[in-house]
């Protein structure tokens, strides 16, 4: 009893109960031997098949489309994104061609933006009986250009000026040709593509006109 | 090849089978005495530092205005700072030092270069002292468990890498070339530390990933950090002080390889679970889920192994300190690991996912199982170092009750505290201000278990500047103080 007492509840030092050695050696010995029937390794195997079924069934339900709200919501995607692709190329409304963005492509270099063009050289568009008379004129000019001696606003002019009816289409020219009867105090008619697609039919194919053969139109 | 043997044997000398086996044992101690008491003098610093940070901010969580005069000591920095405080401070600290004391114990010879192991205990220590003032400063990175700035990390790394090549060396130079578990464990800790760093340091900060993969790899590296670094370091010590203590073989170990790697395994995607019900493909959390539940398949291994063992000697389990604290961690591990396989599944993370549900496990598995492992094998190595004997096992009784008291009250408290938090705010259209005050009780449980555990590692501290200070007895000076282990004895079964 009186040892009882003294021994305390814990012991200062935990006793170590087996040596290094041996435990590397016992459990080495454990590994190799082969026991018949062991719980451990039955219930082991037991866990092991669990985790297989779980794993097997979720990624059934989420890894793929199997019945997955958001493999649906891909799918809902992939189809969205095929009738984009799949879209009309041709608009579906009349073409509206900003004449004013070909004449900054084509005319500007001449013409000038103020329509003046220059002295001496190029024929002013701003208030030029020409661009403002009967629109059959500009038209048959962009179609296939103009030769020789011009007389515009009193100066007379000797250029060449070159056809556009190869560069631009129907549309393209009446917008651009609305475009300068319009802008720069003219105030002259708007000019359509089926106008110019007549006279395109009309004329055929011809070489550039001279001021002679237009001044018919006055 | 040879060069490199050679090497190995000029640093390492052959010093085996010269005096008796207690002879070459206290050699070992005391090849790496100073080198190891610093990793465990760091831990229980550390300790102290996560329990008063822990404190603080269960308290900040009753009463929002508790210290909030100091801007450095804001929820969201006081937060972080304790998480790694926990795990970079004293968790990686007491394993490190159980794991190289295992290493260099199973081994069989005493170990050079302790050298090496002082210098890069002391850079660790500074890295985890730089880190923890870069959150204070404010300087912290949004990604969990990498919230040390940047600047932080290159000594984190070094001083890893200089303790984990010093446990390579020390395995590598072993007298006995059959391997034990606890080896495989503490190999694999050290390896996958350097690879999971090494990868979220450069896929997160130096070449940044694009968009959602950071957090992707952020989730990873969180979970591997407690999955692949901090639990095997404790599987390492579990599965050597079973045997050493308890003096019972692993019953079941034939199937420890499969454990092994199903662990590395499973555990190794685990994190990803933590996913679910994010802007990710729904595979990504898939994976994490398939993968935490596959953890049942070790779980079920681990379970047998120790609770057989350790009931196979159940009248002594008690009255061994190191063996008590092995018995907590493997329950608190069996409980942890269930929640964690049952906290994945979509179906509950609907309820859990917003509260502080994944902290109450996450919290279990690091300081019931892990923490109190370390705690356990610490008791077992610090006589062996010191040739003393504890100086008063009460204190370590009281201890061990207040610290298993303390984090079953966090653990209840915050499991339950989660639940009911993330049922009333799925269940109800109450305002998110009164489920939170509805939920108080359970924040005063887990601050109150803060208190109890803070006072469990106050006593711990004590009892260990105790041992280190204490004067010699007459009994502790002879080197008969522990008395040579007897072999342990295999009993089939």
């Amino acid at each position: 009893m009186q040892d009882d007492q003294e021994q305390p509840h814990l012991p200062g030092v935990d006793a170590s109960q087996a040596s290094d050695e041996s435990v590397l050696r016992v459990h080495a010995q454990i590994r190799r031997k082969r026991i018949e029937g062991s719980p451990i390794a039955f219930f082991t195997a037991t866990a092991l098949i669990i985790v297989f079924v779980f794993a097997w069934f979720y990624q059934r339900r989420y890894f793929a489309e199997y019945d997955s709200t958001s493999v649906l919501h891909d799918r809902q995607d992939i189809a969205a994104m095929e009738a984009y692709k799949n879209r009309p190329l041709e608009p579906e409304g009349p073409v509206v061609v900003d004449g004013g963005k070909v004449y900054t492509q084509q005319c500007v270099a001449c013409h000038q933006g103020s329509g003046q063009g220059l002295a001496g050289a190029f024929p002013p568009l701003a208030g030029s009986e020409w661009v403002t008379g009967a629109p059959e004129i500009s038209i048959k000019v962009l179609l296939a250009g103009l030769g020789g001696e011009i007389q515009v606003k009193g100066n007379t002019y000797n250029g060449a000026m070159p056809a556009f009816g190869a560069v631009l289409n129907d549309a393209e020219i009446a917008a651009v040709i609305t475009y300068i009867r319009t802008e720069w105090d003219n105030d002259a008619g708007e000019v359509t593509a089926d106008q110019v697609a007549a006279i395109r039919a009309d004329i055929g194919s011809r070489g550039a006109w001279t001021a002679g053969e237009l001044s018919e139109h006055f | 090849m040879n060069l490199i043997c050679n090497l190995f044997s000029s640093i390492f000398p052959s010093l085996e089978g010269d005096g008796s086996q207690r002879e070459r044992e206290q050699k070992i101690d005391s090849s790496m005495r100073f080198a190891v008491l610093g990793l465990i003098k760091g831990s229980v610093f550390w300790l102290l530092v996560a329990s008063l940070l822990g404190l603080i901010v269960s308290v900040k969580l009753i009463s929002p205005t508790y210290l909030s005069e100091y801007a450095w000591l804001t929820y969201g920095k006081a937060y972080p700072a304790f998480w790694n405080a926990l795990v970079y401070g004293w968790l990686f600290n007491a394993g490190l030092a159980c794991v190289a004391w295992i290493i260099a114990r199973l081994g069989g010879r005493p170990i050079g270069n302790s050298g090496v192991l002082i210098i890069a205990t002391a850079a660790w220590n500074l890295a985890v002292f730089i880190g923890l003032f870069g959150i204070f400063r404010g300087d912290q990175t949004p990604y969990r468990m990498l919230e040390f700035p940047t600047y932080a990390a290159p000594f984190l790394f070094a001083a890893f890498i200089g303790i984990g090549i010093w446990i390579l060396l020390a395995f590598k130079a072993r007298a006995y070339r059959s391997s034990f578990a606890s080896q495989w464990y503490a190999l694999a800790g050290v390896f996958c530390f350097v690879w999971i760093f090494t990868v979220a340091q450069v896929m997160i900060f130096s070449l940044p990933a694009q968009g959602v993969f950071q957090s992707v790899v952020a989730a990873w590296f969180g979970g591997n950090l407690i999955g692949l670094v901090v639990a095997p370091f404790a599987f390492a010590t579990i599965y050597y002080l079973i045997p050493k203590a308890l003096g019972q073989h692993i019953i079941g170990y034939r199937q420890s390889g499969i454990a092994f790697w199903s662990w590395i395994f499973f555990s190794s995607a685990a994190g990803l679970a933590s996913l679910v019900n994010g802007p990710f493909p729904a595979w990504v959390a898939s994976v994490g889920v398939v993968a935490s539940f596959g953890l049942f398949l070790p779980l079920s291994v681990f379970t047998m192994q120790f609770l057989t063992s350790l009931f196979a000697s159940f009248s002594k389990i008690w009255d061994t300190v190191s063996v008590r604290y092995v018995f907590y961690g493997v329950v608190a591990f069996i409980v942890a690991t269930v929640l964690t396989i049952i906290g994945s599944l979509r179906e509950v993370q609907e309820l859990t996912q917003f509260s502080q549900f994944a902290d109450g496990v996450r919290y279990l598995f690091l300081v019931g199982f892990a923490g109190m492992a370390f705690t356990g094998m610490v008791y077992y190595i610090l006589p062996r170092l010191l040739n003393k004997e504890l100086p008063n096992s009460s204190l370590a009784d009281l201890q061990f009750w207040m610290q298993g008291l303390g984090i079953f009250l966090i653990a209840v408290g915050m499991l339950s505290g989660g639940y009911a938090h993330g049922s009333l705010l799925n269940g109800s259209t109450a305002d998110t201000i009164d489920i939170l005050k509805a939920t108080d009780s359970y924040l005063f449980l887990t601050a109150l278990g803060f208190v109890i555990a803070a006072f469990g590692n106050f006593a711990y501290a004590v009892s260990f500047i105790w041992i280190l200070l204490s004067p010699r007895t007459e009994k502790e000076k002879s080197a008969g103080l522990i008395e040579p282990a007897p072999e342990l004895e295999y009993t089939h079964s």
